[in-house]
């Protein structure tokens, strides 16, 4: 009998790869990532040996992320763990341990912006090699700009689209980016079509890496995906991607800045929060990003054990309730402010986020240039709030929905249950809809959807990177289903980008957002969520970046050997 | 023999047609708009277009279908729009990592299933019997995930045996084999028993036991190998269901295999993806059934000279 069993297992098999064999198409992406698991490293210690290549991982910090679609940073608007380690940018962001932050030069040496805002001239470090052992030069930087605003793939020309010229260059109709100027090797010019104060903070952002101009173009479709033909300047060095299991980055012994402490980083996908806790505990993980796994906040934010290993930092975004104020009853200024009246938001972040955040009263959230700590806080006040709703005509409330995307994390659908209850106080019906998210975002983009919760943080360190994305076109008010009326205000959104001197620039984005969240109450602002972290004793300097990319830089951390 | 085979393969060329067909018009008429859902939060309406146009995603869907037809049958799945990746790539580089669970759990299945319904059919109504059928009831209807977890937590977190996940190394293998295995070994073990007792009634039994056989030797000759026949159509079918993908084993283990990409590709509406897998999944089980059918014939004379 045993020969026929192991007859069907090979007729199966066989088949089955025949099969398989037949759709292999087009050429083999990478080496690395098309192996087998059967021949993969046969160490037995958990974690000690990267999937494939056997590195020796015993010394690389270990944590879970969602699994990149890409680690080319300029087709991406998600994932910049990867590129914010193997590449550099012009400028990067420095936080301090107050919450706020400062930009300082990094592979820029020096620059020099105009009086009228319009001219920036930039100095490159001298000296600095890609891990391939190429020179940057003021050519690569050319190339980025270029490649953000034509590639085919790229997701981000909107950080470099002020250039003089690039409207031309996307449209085809010029060859070259008018608005730069190679100087020489190391100088360059950049003119901007008007004045854009937040250009430094949009060059600080992941996505606006610096990448070669001959390595990028031969690796053509290949850049991102293959570790050995993605290369950057960065403190680490792609080398291996075995999809659907980790990434693993190795230091760079040649950076320009000195040689990271830490030998490298291993970035797990592993999407059970179950799992990653135990896989935490068991020591296979040194760090645990709590966002990746919110179900177990209360197990380590409870247990004395890890109160030692828990560290946060401030996460620059803003958690809030959309109003679409096409749909009635929300076109009425009274019925909006009543219902962010009608919710206890310090309460919701205390019975889902064990009140780890604070309350935001406007569109910027704090740790982010331009955050008002003037602005008077949203009361809570349901008496009020339901003399409100009578004064507009609905004493005994109205019918509502609120959607939410399947996908969203558990505490998105508590979250919406408990502004239900809210809102039931005040006679307001709400029913929670759930969508599968290419739903959600297909009906959001129609501006039909009611209302909805998420969340937005920071791309860049500015107020523009909120303000102009919510409220700088009609285009942006619409998309998001907000269906914002007053076309004065997102004018005048759309002119603040062009004010030079800063005092005046923030002030008015201050007053703008005054008017639109608090006068106009276009929206619900929440709170901000601290970013937690649970971090294994034996990871040195652990730090929280500023940021809103939710990645970590790692090269100033280290592992106790 | 062969003409039947040949006869089958025929068959199940439409069946992969209409599949694909189904597949394709059922996941554009759903609403969800993947570039919408690709960009999320990050708006950007000229990005979004261009996305659009390189997709392919403007075209008429009747020029959608045929160029992806066309393109299927040079062995061009598309690329996926989530993962930038060749869809048969993707594929390819899954499937071992499926092929490696499944013959793991289906070696558990087979090792414990099968000798424990032997055992239970000649023990019949004895403690050992109760055991066994006690054993596979909860196999069959403990849900995997919950099993998944509560393994993961013993011989994992607790008591330190086996890795939490991964499927690196074979020790990685040994919890989720068990855990997929045990529900197909409870579910061949009952159908075993059953059969064998049904078969031990027969007279063909009567007389081999009259002849004078041992009993080991009427119960592995005669009775086992005319009660494998059903048996054997719910171990091919469980084969190729492995092979397609155990998603939730796949997922709480972190075993990249074609199960999770199924997954992912139905949440991110991969299109080309979901394509590629589901088409994957079909063929699968073709061969499934048709390996059971070719056993048949091997196990059963009487089915090779009715042809």
């Amino acid at each position: 009998m045993k020969k026929r069993f192991g007859f069907i297992m090979a007729a199966v098999m066989t088949a089955g790869l025949v099969m398989t064999g037949c759709g292999g198409s087009g050429s083999q992406t990478a080496g690395t990532t098309a192996a087998g698991g059967s021949e993969a490293a046969q160490t037995t210690a958990a974690g000690t040996s990267a999937a494939n290549s056997g590195i020796d991982t015993t010394y690389y910090i270990k944590f879970v992320d969602d699994e990149p679609d890409t680690t080319d940073v300029h087709c991406t608007t998600e994932y910049y763990t990867v590129g914010m380690n193997i590449f550099d940018r012009l400028v990067e962001v420095q936080p301090h341990d107050d919450g706020t932050s400062e930009l300082v030069p990094s592979l820029a040496e020096k620059i020099d912006v105009s009086e009228d805002g319009l001219t920036y001239t930039f100095k490159l470090k001298e000296g600095v090699k890609y891990s391939n052992g190429a020179d940057l030069t003021t050519d690569d930087v050319l190339y980025t700009f270029e490649r953000l605003l034509t590639y085919e793939k790229s997701k981000n020309s909107d950080f470099v689209d002020q250039v003089q010229g690039a409207d031309e260059l996307m449209a085809g109709t010029a060859d070259t980016l008018a608005g730069f100027e190679v100087i020489d090797d190391y100088n360059f010019k950049v003119t901007l079509k008007e004045p854009y104060a937040a250009f430094l903070a949009c060059l600080s952002t992941p996505s606006v890496s610096i990448y070669d101009r001959e390595t990028t173009e031969e690796a053509g479709a290949d850049f991102g995906l293959v570790p050995e033909k993605t290369i950057g300047t960065g403190p680490f060095v792609f080398s291996e991607w075995t999809l659907g299991s980790e990434i693993v980055l190795s230091k760079n012994e040649n950076y320009w800045d000195g040689a990271s402490d830490l030998d490298g980083i291993v970035i797990k996908f592993v999407p059970d929060a179950e799992t990653q806790r135990m896989m935490y505990e068991s020591g296979e993980l040194d760090i645990l990003d709590l966002d990746n796994c919110a179900s177990q906040m209360p197990y380590f934010l409870d247990n004395p054990t890890y109160a030692d290993q828990i560290k946060s930092g401030a996460r620059v975004g803003i958690y809030y309730y959309s109003f679409n104020e096409s749909i009635e009853p929300f076109n009425d200024v009274r019925v909006r402010k009543a219902v962010q009246m009608a919710i206890d938001r310090q309460a919701i972040l205390d019975a889902l986020y064990s009140g780890k955040g604070q309350l935001e009263n406007g569109i910027f959230p704090h740790g982010l240039i331009g955050f008002n700590t003037e602005l008077p806080e949203i009361e809570y006040n349901p008496e009020k709030a339901k003399e409100l709703l009578a004064e507009a005509g609905y004493p005994d409330g109205f019918q509502m929905e609120i959607a939410e995307t399947s996908d969203a994390d558990a505490t998105a659908v508590q979250r919406d249950e408990i502004v239900q209850a809210m809102l039931g106080e005040i006679g307001i019906q709400v029913e929670i809809k759930q969508y599968d998210s290419a739903s959600f975002y297909d009906i959001r983009a129609t501006g039909a959807m009611p209302m909805y919760s998420t969340s937005w943080s920071a791309d860049f360190n500015d107020p523009d990177n909120f303000i102009y994305t919510f409220f700088g076109t009609e285009q942006n008010a619409l998309k998001r289903s907000f269906c914002y009326g007053n076309k004065e205000a997102i004018d005048r959104v759309a002119k603040a980008r062009s004010i030079v001197n800063d005092e005046e620039r923030i002030k008015e984005y201050q007053d703008l957002e005054k008017l639109i969240i608090q006068d106009e109450a276009a929206w619900i602002p929440l709170f901000s969520k601290e970013h937690l972290f649970v971090v294994n004793p034996r990871v040195q300097n652990f730090r929280v970046s500023w940021n809103g990319w939710s990645g970590n830089y790692y090269k100033n951390m280290s592992i106790a050997k | 023999m062969l003409k039947n085979i040949g006869k089958r393969i025929l068959v199940s060329i439409p069946v992969l047609f209409g599949v694909v067909f189904i597949i394709f018009v059922m996941l554009r008429v759903v609403p969800g708009d993947p570039v919408a859902n690709m960009m999320k939060e990050h708006v950007k309406p000229d990005v979004m277009e261009r996305m659009r146009e390189e997709m392919g995603l403007n075209q008429p869907l009747v020029v959608q279908f045929f160029r992806y037809i066309g393109n299927a049958l040079h062995g061009d799945f598309g690329t996926s729009y989530k993962l930038g990746r060749p869809v048969g790539d993707l594929i390819l580089n899954a499937f071992p990592k499926t092929i490696k669970l499944a013959c793991c759990a289906a070696l558990v299945a087979w090792l414990i299933g099968i000798p424990a319904g032997i055992v239970s059919a000649i023990r019949q109504n004895t403690i050992l019997d109760r055991l066994f059928m006690g054993t596979a009831l909860l196999g069959v209807s403990m849900p995997v995930f919950w099993a998944a977890l509560v393994f993961q937590y013993f011989f994992a977190y607790k008591l330190k045996w086996l890795p939490v996940s991964g499927y690196e190394t074979w020790a990685h293998m040994v919890l989720p084999s068990i855990v997929l295995g045990w529900s197909s070994a409870g579910t061949i073990a009952r159908l075993t028993r059953s059969n064998l007792l049904e078969v031990m009634q027969e007279d063909f039994i009567r007389t081999a036991r009259a002849k004078g056989l041992r009993e080991t030797g009427v119960i592995l000759f005669h009775a086992l190998k005319n009660s494998m026949l059903p048996v054997i159509t719910v171990m091919a079918i469980q084969v190729a269901s492995l092979l397609s993908g155990a998603v939730i084993t796949e997922s709480i283990f972190c075993i990249p295999g074609i199960g999770r990409l199924a997954v992912d590709a139905i949440s991110d509406r991969d299109m080309p993806l979901l394509q590629g897998t589901v088409l994957f999944t079909t063929v699968l089980i073709i061969i499934g059934n048709l390996a059971a059918d070719i056993l048949y014939s091997f196990i059963d004379p009487r089915i090779r000279t009715e042809e």
